[in-house]
């Protein structure tokens, strides 16, 4: 036995729809009149939010125009600081840049051996060769210096000429890498 | 329902309520379009403006804070000496003063000297070619006194030779003659510090260790500074 209870509408069809379509209508705007309510809570929200954040805002200028009078107070010491650091800027730069070519030129001529004479050095920046004339009155002193350069001391060693003068004297020419 | 006239739901009263439900609509696209979304816009914005002056804040602090700390007369020092190696102005004066000095200090000769002023990059070089004479040893000492010495001397290139002299080595009566390229680099002052709220440069390792080889270098006064301090006038060179 069906012990459920159903509620019968009498109206006709057409008036039943009618009905029903206005209780829909008017649900609908209730609820965007709810829903017009609420942004305009939301938007009162955002008004009071912008405001606050407005005033943070100027309170942040203020504290940074004192700050920005303070740090100028002390202008002398940041010309003074910055004037240093640009100048070591440079200095560093030069530093790094320069080749010590007196130490390059002592490096070359103390592995030289007792008996050979420097006749002339070249040097230049940039390059670690030094281009080299050597002197000695006997052929044989040479060995000894080929034996020197042989040992590595030097990564690089180029002889350009070997020769003899008209004075007897044994001329040699090289250009040797220092390290 | 499709017999229903449309007259039915938009007359009288229902009319009254279609307008009600049209303004309310009206109503949520003004109040979201022309407050909720510009406001949302705005306050963003000045998040990020306010994020952005915090971050000033700091570093104008930071700045104060480093620059209150700074011992006056270190500082001052320290320029001074940073000056000396790298000048304001193209250093014809204390060039010539060093070399005068170093020349004297080695016992080494002058033949020709020439400087002269380049402009790389907007920095300036003089350019310093010279001929000297003297013993192996002296010149060498001479060359390497430059590096050891201010303002910062760059030495491009050397060439020695043998101008009188036997064939010993070692021999003290050996001549040599040096032609030596040299260059020293000369910088204006920067124009500007800038912006209170700009960064201060940082002071770099290489930077440090550059100030510390300066402040072992030596300084030979000019003329113009010993007569200023001594209140006389000096000359250049001997007469």
């Amino acid at each position: 036995m069906n012990t459920s209870t159903q509620s019968i509408n009498l109206l006709p069809k057409e008036q039943r729809t009618v009905r029903e379509r206005v209780h829909r209508f008017r649900l609908i705007g209730l609820s965007l009149f709810i829903l017009l309510v609420g942004i305009g809570i939301v938007a009162v929200a955002i008004w009071a939010m912008s405001v606050t954040t407005s005033k943070q805002l100027s309170t942040v200028e203020i504290r940074i125009g004192e700050l920005q009078r303070r740090v100028a107070s002390k202008s002398r010491e940041e010309q003074q600081y910055q004037l240093l650091a640009n100048r070591l800027n440079s200095a560093s730069t030069v530093l790094t840049q320069r080749s010590p070519l007196d130490q390059y030129i002592d490096e070359v001529t103390t592995h030289l051996p007792e008996e050979i004479v420097l006749r002339s050095i070249e040097v230049q920046e940039g390059s670690k060769t030094a281009k080299l004339t050597l002197v000695s009155t006997t052929y044989a002193t040479f060995s000894s210096l080929f034996n020197q350069l042989k040992s590595g001391v030097f990564p690089l060693v180029t002889v350009d000429s070997l020769g003899r003068d008209a004075k007897g004297t044994y001329v040699l020419s090289l250009r040797i890498s220092v390290k | 329902m499709s017999n229903v006239p449309l007259s039915t739901l938009i007359g009288g009263k229902n009319r009254q309520q279609l307008v009600v439900l049209l303004i309310t609509i009206l109503g949520i696209v003004s109040v979201a379009g022309f407050g909720i979304v510009p406001g949302i816009r705005a306050i963003q914005l000045a998040r990020i403006s306010i994020a952005e002056r915090q971050a000033v804040i700091s570093l104008l602090n930071s700045k104060f804070d480093f620059l209150d700390a700074l011992d006056n007369t270190l500082l001052s020092m320290e320029v001074q000496g940073a000056i000396a190696a790298v000048p304001l102005t193209t250093p014809y004066q204390s060039v010539l003063a060093l070399l005068q000095e170093l020349s004297k200090r080695h016992s080494v000769g002058f033949g020709e000297l020439e400087l002269s002023r380049e402009t790389l990059s907007g920095k300036a070089l003089l350019q310093v070619r010279m001929g000297v004479v003297g013993s192996y040893d002296s010149l060498m000492g001479f060359v390497g006194d430059l590096e050891q010495a201010l303002p910062l001397a760059q030495v491009r290139s050397v060439e020695l030779s043998q101008s009188t002299g036997g064939l010993i080595r070692g021999d003290q009566a050996s001549v040599y003659s040096a032609k030596i390229a040299l260059s020293f680099l000369s910088d204006e002052a920067p124009k500007t510090i800038g912006k209170p709220s700009d960064r201060l440069p940082v002071i770099t390792e290489a930077m440090k260790e550059a100030l510390n080889k300066i402040e072992s270098f030596e300084v030979i006064p000019t003329p113009q500074a010993q007569s200023s301090a001594s209140g006389s006038i000096t000359h250049l060179f001997p007469e």
